[in-house]
């Protein structure tokens, strides 16, 4: 490993692991923890709690529930089921689901046009398995996964036929990146992806409408199929510089710096794609902890509704709480097109915001609410309220005309006022 | 006790409008948009459309051959002049063409086509051509033509907002400006908080307070929505207040047209309107999907000029139609087509100058099997920035395509 990677992704000094740091890292991963769970991992240390982290994302897992939402067939029910074990619901591992989660957002696919539930839950289920393996790995389930090749149309691409969609999309928006092929190697990665079918649910490659030609790809000639696509695409420099930078978007920051960027991407090639070891290094590294990368995103409909669940228990049905995603902007299953979703400031329109607001304060008058604020005073309640939900930051500006006004309210409807604001204040958003 | 109106009345809501600036939404202002402000629909046809199936070159033999399959709609296809004819769906559109009120632009399109959805919507929708760019993405602090249209008008009307997009989805990068963004919505009822009551209302408004925070920040940002969120709510139900004398499509696009329609005649007063319809990525057995969707286009845009027409505000809207590509002039192996270059863009409404312009495309003379562009698409947005929204020309566009627009 060279010196600047050891310099850009260097970890964090062990005393730095505060209150604020164990929140940002529960937070970031978790998307959100109680007080106490913050507590216990200061208690425990950075190094043990990342180590935790995980070692409960690559534990066996079990999602035969899906047999179950497949013979019921309602998409709602899924999402249900999704965004449940999103919020660790059950005790499954968050991390793993929020690592599924990238990768739907990534190979984004819609059961819109896919129209068959089993195999967009098959499809769910692969990224899930596949959360932490190495992405030429992911790359290649993709490829070959029913519901994208009925997706971006690969189930019909033939020799002699060619149609160009999947490949398209494989370079330009899964691997690599605009500028980073050419027009030709769309084409010509075409026919390497050509003969696949997908009957009785399952996909094949069937030889006769296979092109077995030589096609030229990234300037290298040979009778490229799906395996040698694979490996020929997660070859190339810009494949471990995109998946680097899709993580630091999705832990990090928006809009990341290219050298961090870069020594990730280093980090994903020297490790030959070990995701764990890779995240552990991230998740421990002073860069992850910098002020400028605290607070810096904007939270998405699903991590916004799983750290209130993270945070308060209890709330709104899951069926309820998955259609309020999907009115937010995120209709698990459904993304926008198969670029997925853009993410931070995207998810934010005047339409989205009421949303978030209505879904503050469902929030807000569920019966389940209180139980979390049970012991505290009345006259603890502001403080109380601010400890759980908006811990390790200063107290917002509105706070204090907010306390004033809650006088002439009672218990209840003071705690209720609390929790709906302090959910759709603008400050909430900022993970 | 806070409360909403008096809390706005108070003065907060505008003095923290005042810190805005000139931006996409300036004061609320008690002026109603005079009888001569003129408006201008934007409607995407996202994911490529297929623009020689919609404009069909029915006089050249090169376009049967290269589409064995799809040239079948030449069959009931609407004539319009000199060896081109509009698809068998677009007959109210054909009409319309009839009676001097629609006309489109060959070959639109820009120098070193992007074959990306993405990228070339995002060439579209700043004007930042990758002889610009050189390979950076325009997205990336680039602002949208529209929203950077509608900063200019905000500064000139004083009314708010000055651009809507009407969607579900993310407000497009063409409505972005830096510090805030065009409202989105798709319905009325999307804006409207049920069960609250004043004191509540009051207190949501006060979360969205800008003190301190710094312009162009995320929590600058979110606080700007909000309240905008809050304001428009407000305004939405008195525009949209009224009742409709179209006959509208039951689809995505005839509600979202017919919102539109409504919010213009129930005086909303914005200048700029986005919307989308799609999607056109037609690869695979493009034909009957093709023609419901110009059909679905063709009944919304009949409707919306009857909506208009009652109102007797016509003669004030112009509706721009484009896409971020047409497609492969030869047909692919699965009765589709895929990701091609220049494709046409079409106007409806008043002062344009009818019939088809710019230079017929020559499907004998291909650039890697696409049609190349003949007029740059940011002529045509500098004819629609100049000669209709009143705007001053951009000495970094070219120059407005003179002959559009009467």
């Amino acid at each position: 490993m060279s010196a600047r990677l050891d310099e850009l992704l260097s970890p964090l000094a062990s005393d730095a692991f505060d209150a604020s740091a164990a929140e940002h890292l529960l937070t970031r991963v978790e998307f959100g923890a109680t007080p106490e769970r913050v507590a216990e991992a200061c208690e425990a240390g950075l190094k043990p709690t990342v180590a935790g982290l995980l070692e409960g994302a690559a534990a066996p897992f079990d999602d035969s529930a899906q047999t179950d939402l497949i013979a019921l067939g309602r998409l709602d029910l899924a999402q249900a089921w999704w965004l449940g074990r999103l919020a660790g619901e059950g005790g499954c591992s968050v991390l793993r689901e929020r690592l599924t989660l990238i990768w739907h957002g990534l190979f984004a696919t819609s059961q819109a046009k896919v129209q068959d539930l089993a195999l967009m839950l098959r499809q769910n289920s692969t990224q899930r398995e596949l959360a932490l393996a190495p992405f030429p790995q992911l790359v290649r389930a993709m490829l070959v996964d029913p519901s994208m090749l009925v997706w971006l149309d690969g189930d019909q691409n033939r020799v002699g036929r060619p149609n160009e969609n999947l490949a398209r999309e494989l370079f330009e928006l899964f691997a690599l990146g605009i500028g980073n092929y050419t027009e030709r190697d769309v084409l010509e990665a075409a026919r390497a992806l050509s003969g696949w079918t997908v009957s009785g649910r399952a996909a094949r490659c069937r030889e006769r409408w296979f092109d077995g030609a030589p096609k030229t790809i990234f300037d290298e000639t040979r009778n490229f199929d799906v395996d040698a696509l694979v490996d020929a695409t997660t070859s190339q420099p810009a494949c471990a510089r995109f998946v680097a930078g899709r993580l630091a978007r999705e832990f990090v920051h928006p809009n990341p710096e290219t050298d961090r960027v870069e020594a990730l991407a280093d980090l994903l090639r020297a490790t030959e794609w070990d995701l764990g070891r890779c995240l552990s290094q991230l998740l421990r590294s002073e860069w992850f902890f910098a002020e400028s990368n605290l607070r810096a995103r904007i939270a998405s409909p699903v991590e916004w509704s799983s750290r209130a669940r993270r945070q308060l228990g209890g709330g709104p049905a899951r069926l309820a709480r998955a259609q309020a995603a999907s009115r937010m902007g995120q209709d698990l299953f459904q993304p926008p097109s198969v670029k997925g979703w853009d993410g931070h400031r995207a998810w934010i329109g005047a339409a989205t915001w009421i949303e978030r607001e209505r879904a503050a304060l469902r929030w807000a008058r569920d019966p389940s609410t209180p139980a979390a604020f049970a012991d505290v005073e009345r006259a603890d309640l502001p403080a109380a309220v601010f400890a759980r939900l908006l811990p390790e930051r200063p107290r917002p500006e509105w706070a204090a005309a907010l306390e004033r006004d809650l006088d002439a309210l009672s218990r209840d409807e003071a705690l209720r006022t609390l929790v709906a604001a302090t959910l759709c204040s603008p400050e909430y958003q900022l993970v | 006790m806070l409360n909403r109106r008096n809390f706005i009345k108070g003065g907060l809501q505008v003095a923290a409008y005042a810190q805005l600036g000139p931006q996409l939404f300036s004061a609320p202002s008690a002026r109603t948009a005079a009888a001569d402000e003129r408006i201008l629909v934007v409607l995407q046809l996202t994911g490529g459309n297929d623009g020689i199936g919609t404009l069909l070159p029915t006089g050249q033999d090169a376009w049967y051959r290269a589409r064995p399959t799809l040239s079948r709609v030449a069959e009931g296809a609407h004539e319009l002049e000199s060896g081109f004819a509009l698809h068998p769906s677009l007959g109210g559109l054909s009409q319309a063409f009839g009676e001097g009120r629609a006309a489109a632009v060959h070959s639109v399109g820009y120098e070193n086509p992007d074959r990306s959805h993405f990228r070339s919507m995002e060439i579209w929708h700043t004007g930042l051509v990758p002889a610009v760019t050189r390979g950076e993405s325009p997205a990336k602090g680039g602002l949208g033509w529209l929203g950077r249209a509608a900063v200019q008008l905000a500064g000139r009307h004083r009314t708010e907002p000055t651009a809507v997009h009407i969607g579900s989805g993310p407000t497009p990068l063409s409505l972005r400006t830096p510090d805030a963004q065009a409202p989105s919505l798709s319905r009325v009822e999307d804006l409207r908080l049920e069960g609250l009551d004043d004191d509540e209302r009051a207190r949501l408004a006060l979360l969205a307070q800008a003190r301190s925070a710094r312009p162009g920040s995320d929590l600058r940002f979110l606080r700007d929505t909000a309240r905008q969120a809050a304001d428009l709510s407000d305004r939405l139900d008195a525009a949209a207040n009224r009742s409709s004398a179209a006959d509208w499509p039951a689809t995505d696009l005839g509600r979202r047209l017919q919102l539109t329609a409504t919010l213009i005649t129930g005086g909303l007063g914005a200048s700029i309107y986005g919307l989308e319809h799609g999607s056109f990525d037609t690869h695979l057995d493009q034909g009957p999907t093709h023609a419901n969707l110009l059909l679905d286009l063709d009944r919304c845009l009949s409707a919306f000029h009857a909506e208009l027409a009652a109102a007797g505000m016509a003669d004030r809207v112009l509706l721009y139609a484009f896409s971020e590509f047409g497609r492969r002039v030869a047909e692919n192996g699965t009765a589709g087509t895929d990701h091609g270059a220049a494709g046409p863009v079409l106007l409806f409404g008043p002062r344009v100058r009818p019939g088809l312009h710019g230079t017929p495309p020559d499907l004998t003379r291909l650039q890697q099997g696409d049609l190349p562009s003949t007029t740059d698409f940011r002529a045509i947005h500098a004819a629609l920035e100049h000669h209709w929204l009143g705007l001053p020309l951009r000495p970094d566009l070219p120059a407005p395509l003179a002959t559009l627009l009467t």
